[in-house]
């Protein structure tokens, strides 16, 4: 397998040509945006809550973005339903870095994580859950 | 700010409305754009700031490499260039000044070799251009940057701007057989050796890391231009550069890369 086939896994392509949880929602219980002004990556992520108010039941996320970014974006999506905004902001990176399965540099790593980063950003802002160290008092995510 | 035509040039129909406004003090420009390798006219530019009454400052760092810059042809106030950008080491450059303006200016920065007379009723400053240059030179790198210059000087300004004028348009032709490839930018004889591009539906960090592993660096990002890329209506472009060192071979490798980008996102 090629070096390029590795990084750009099949599932990746998919995810990246394919993404599920993709488009705007209009009166999302929270939501957020997040840009990585290095790569001109933006992404916006809407949650909605079930009758509980805690539990994820649909997660959506518009912007554009390189391949990696996109799919691990559109990957987390379907990683978080059911969960609560407590477990998603307790959820460790490597958790999804294990899901998109390729080695990134450092530049790549900021591409990969930046769904996650504004999900949590946006949970923040709704329920007040702990942002990732480094974060405190971010409204709005811009990576650098 | 002066607006863009469509092919990525200053746009100087509108030159009229700013001067109407009454308040230009400085006007300031890059001879070539660092991002789609427009030249900028600037001898007309800087003939119009002066006629506004106003200081015209530019920008030479991506020009000074590939084209002969006369700073009095050129009738500019003040012109910068950096050494990285001309074979030369990191962290220095150079900055023009005319004499009358760096006489009147008083010193930005205060440390050692930038006195005339230190007293504690007056201190004066030391003449041009130790005025401006205070505390310890970074000595290594500015004769490092003498070196580049008179290398490239051997090799010579006009048989640089030529080759890569060449490279540009062969790069330009090539490229525009690439399936999707959208390229930014003037025609070859109005640019220096960058091509800007974007390939449909693949990110440019994507293509440029496929490039990568294929032994092509180009770079990816929006070019510290974020106004130019919403202008464009793209998130970040591709960009390749030449220099005196690129041969053609190299432009049919980076061709023969981008088929490849299509292969993987096909």
């Amino acid at each position: 397998m090629s070096e390029f086939d590795q990084m750009y896994r099949e599932v990746i392509l998919d995810h990246y040509k394919n993404p599920r949880g993709h488009g705007v929602m209009e009166g999302a219980d929270a939501e957020a945006e997040g840009q990585n002004p290095l790569c001109g990556d933006e992404v916006a992520i809407y949650v909605a809550f079930g009758d509980d108010g805690e539990t994820i039941d649909e997660v959506k996320f518009s912007g554009r973005g390189c391949a990696i970014s996109q799919a691990a974006t559109s990957m987390l999506t379907e990683m978080v339903q059911g969960k609560t905004a407590t477990d998603v902001a307790r959820l460790d990176k490597q958790e999804l870095l294990d899901e998109i399965a390729i080695e990134l540099s450092p530049v790549r790593l900021k591409c990969a994580l930046l769904g996650l980063t504004t999900l949590k950003v946006a949970l923040h802002k709704a329920k007040g859950t702990p942002l990732p160290d480094g974060l405190a008092g971010f409204d709005e995510l811009e990576l650098t | 700010m002066i607006p863009l035509t469509e092919e990525g040039e200053l746009d100087l129909s509108a030159l009229a409305g700013l001067a109407a406004r009454g308040n230009v003090k400085v006007v300031a420009t890059n001879q070539v754009s660092n991002s789609l390798g427009t030249i900028n006219p600037v001898e007309k530019l800087a003939a119009w700031a002066h006629e506004q009454g106003a200081i015209f400052v530019c920008d030479a760092a991506q020009s000074a490499p590939h084209v002969p810059v006369d700073v009095q042809a050129l009738g500019a106030d003040f012109v910068a260039i950096s050494a990285h950008k001309m074979c030369g080491p990191s962290g220095v450059g150079a900055l023009w000044g005319r004499s009358e303006l760096l006489l009147a200016m008083e010193p930005f920065l205060t440390g050692g070799h930038m006195i005339n007379s230190v007293r504690v009723e007056k201190t004066t400053w030391g003449e041009l251009p130790h005025k401006f240059e205070a505390g310890t030179a970074p000595m290594a790198e500015a004769v490092g940057f003498g070196a580049a210059i008179d290398y490239l000087t051997s090799v010579g300004f006009d048989a640089i701007e030529a080759h890569e004028h060449e490279l540009a348009a062969y790069a330009l032709g090539r490229l525009s057989e690439v399936p999707g490839i959208t390229l930014y930018g003037p025609p070859a004889e109005r640019r220096a050796g960058i091509v800007s591009f974007n390939i449909d539906g693949v990110h440019p960090h994507d293509v440029a890391q496929i490039l990568d592993m294929q032994g092509v660096a180009i770079r990816a990002g929006h070019h510290c231009c974020q106004p130019l890329m919403q202008k464009l209506g793209v998130a970040a472009t591709n960009r390749a550069s030449f220099y005196l060192y690129t041969v053609q071979e190299e432009i049919d490798q980076l061709v023969d890369g981008l088929h490849t980008v299509h292969k993987v996102f096909a």
